[in-house]
């Protein structure tokens, strides 16, 4: 049974903003007060997801282990092999130097570590590459154990964390650094692996996760007289909702991914490697496909190749294919 | 309490073992299996680690950590020969559907607590045990042994500065210094690697120097150890595949093949009577492979 969310669930016309990474400290925060296993582990970026005052009221569960990201994990896995659950956290782009260590003390040793890389993509856009995290969802991805969730929204925060608190396995959560839109109602549905169709159409299946998944119902309500568009909010990259992806591409018979990831490794692959192997359509992916460079994040997103122009493209060039 | 002779006896036999193990594998780590010997026998022999055999996963043991995951044929013979195990399981050393696995996997062999072989993780696992003991309030002690190659890592740092950071004085390292890793000597590959003691008292732990194949040097260095201030470490200077002649000091032997005329040569260096052909004296259950097989 797929989850499906009916587009009564959505509501963009409030049109706020708000930071997906701001949302994180307070929602930890409330399930760490009842919730003793729960602790907080930092390479010195707990304040950039909004925990340091959580860290200053609760020290017993913060640990900030300076800008040490192997250390972060490595004590992170000393802990869930204690039995508390920790949430190991720092930009995403810093992530990459530590790998290792998820492979091998989080992932051979079978622990539950929940990993949040903040500043996904280019959201950190002025601070420029280094900054940016393009190979993170992919990185995680080819991680035997790990599930993937890319956060949509502010609202999706809450429902995100809690369900990566007891999911089995350990999860990576990627959060945006720039105010976003927030178009998902308070506390939506969520399951880690079950999708949310955000509107649903007849021509094309458009996937898309992250903060693109708001701005892709911006861009095919505009579109909607020429092209009738079905949206998934597939935010979990892995496991996907194969059930949910596959009733879809069978009634559309294109399909579009789009993230803010390099074009490799991330959602797009995710989709084809399904596709391919159970149900291939015509499909094309968009997503950067080499570094970017600084500029402030909304001018980036057309700069890099996913832009509301990069998706209407893919989309006229999947169609021309299916109609080929 | 065992006496330190006791101790040395129990260390003789696992180093035997252990090379039985390793030979019937044709492959390996004699080198630190047998330089941190002393080591492990005082921890799990000599009354040191709080353990029990019966119940590895007793939650008020005191964890130990092989970081140096390389050197797991000494810790399976140590173990075995602890109780946790049949000593026969020793036969499966390296073979499919053993859990006698090559480094160290946590939950693969009773008594092996996390899984290692890519180097400089274990301390920043044991800093995080030893914050999970304080939070809750228990005197478990984490013992994280690690070799002298091994502190090459960057990451071996990090961990050791949060040690501080924290205060972590229920955390205790041995850094296994037996002076080879393998593509040479230490000093050679990596010439300011020491004085590692210093590097420790840099970031303010609780140093002391051993001759970690002095068994009496070893039980005296880990209990000094278990009362000192803060973290420590002791710098166990070693020699690589102690005492067997041809190993000793000899950087080849990080990883090597034992044929069957060092083998015998090894067990003669360690006083074990065995056969001069290959049979249930050189390793209980061995069991030749015959040419049908080999094919």
């Amino acid at each position: 049974m797929t989850m499906i969310t009916p587009a009564s669930d959505v509501d963009l016309t409030a049109g706020e903003l708000v930071a997906i990474r701001r949302a994180f400290g307070p929602v930890f925060e409330s399930l760490a007060e009842t919730d003793r296993r729960l602790v907080a582990v930092t390479a010195d970026l707990g304040g950039s997801v909004n925990l340091a005052g959580f860290g200053e009221r609760n020290p017993s569960q913060y640990f900030n282990c300076g800008v040490a990201e192997m250390n972060m994990i490595g004590i992170s896995a000393g802990l869930a092999m204690a039995g508390y659950v920790p949430y190991a956290i720092t930009f995403g782009s810093f992530l990459g130097r530590a790998m290792d260590h998820v492979r091998q003390s989080i992932g051979h040793n079978k622990l539950k570590v929940n990993i949040v890389g903040s500043h996904g993509g280019i959201s950190n856009g002025k601070d420029g590459p280094s900054a940016h995290a393009i190979e993170d969802v992919g990185f995680f991805r080819s991680m035997p154990p790990f599930a993937v969730v890319v956060v949509a929204d502010a609202n999706q925060v809450g429902p995100a964390i809690r369900a990566s608190v007891d999911y089995p396995n350990p999860v990576y959560l990627r959060l945006y650094r720039e105010p976003t839109p927030v178009f998902y109602k308070e506390n939506p549905p969520f399951g880690i692996g079950k999708a949310n169709v955000l509107r649903p159409g007849s021509d094309v299946t458009l996937v898309a996760c992250g903060p693109h998944a708001g701005y892709c119902l911006r861009w095919i309500d505009v579109w909607s007289k020429d092209v009738s568009v079905e949206l998934i909010d597939s935010h979990t990259v892995k496991p996907l909702d194969e059930e949910i992806l596959l009733e879809s591409v069978a009634r559309t018979g294109a399909v579009v991914t789009v993230e803010d990831h390099y074009v490799n490794g991330g959602l797009g692959s995710a989709v084809a490697e399904l596709l391919s192997e159970r149900y291939p359509v015509p499909m094309q992916r968009v997503g950067l496909t080499s570094y970017a460079t600084s500029g402030p994040y909304y001018e980036l997103l057309d700069h890099v190749g996913i832009g509301e122009r990069a998706v209407r493209e893919a989309i006229e060039t999947v169609l021309s294919r299916r109609h080929a | 309490m065992r006496s330190i002779n006791e101790l040395e006896a129990i260390a003789r036999q696992c180093r035997v073992d252990a090379l039985k193990a390793l030979w019937c594998a044709q492959s390996g780590h004699p080198g630190s299996s047998l330089s941190l010997m002393d080591v492990m026998v005082a921890l799990y022999h000599g009354g040191i680690a709080q353990h029990d055999p019966a119940h590895p996963d007793w939650e008020r043991r005191d964890r130990v950590i092989l970081s140096v995951g390389h050197a797991v044929p000494g810790l399976y013979s140590c173990l075995a020969h602890a109780g946790y195990a049949p000593v026969a399981k020793l036969v499966g050393l390296r073979q499919y559907g053993t859990g006698l696995e090559g480094h160290a996997k946590r939950g693969s062999f009773p008594g092996v607590e996390c899984s290692a072989g890519s180097l400089g993780q274990g301390l920043s696992i044991g800093v995080g045990l030893a914050l999970a003991a304080r939070l809750r309030s228990d005197d478990t002690r984490v013992f994280v042994l690690m070799s002298d190659g091994e502190q090459e890592e960057g990451s071996v740092w990090e961990a050791a500065m949060s040690a501080t950071k924290w205060d972590l004085g229920n955390l205790i390292a041995v850094v296994d210094k037996n002076g080879n890793q393998i593509n040479g000597p230490t000093s050679v590959v990596m010439p300011t690697l020491d004085p590692i003691g210093d590097k420790y008292k840099a970031s303010h732990w609780s140093v002391r120097e051993i001759n970690g194949n002095n068994m009496a040097q070893v039980v005296a260095g880990l209990n000094w150890a278990l009362k000192a201030a803060g973290p420590s470490v002791l710098i166990s200077h070693t020699e690589t595949g102690f005492p067997i002649s041809f190993m000793m000091g000899d950087y080849h032997w990080h990883h090597g093949v034992l044929t069957s005329e060092l083998f015998l040569t090894a067990m003669t260096d360690l006083n074990e009577p065995v056969s001069d052909d290959p049979d249930e004296t050189w390793m209980p259950g061995y069991q030749p492979v015959t040419q049908e097989e080999t094919k």
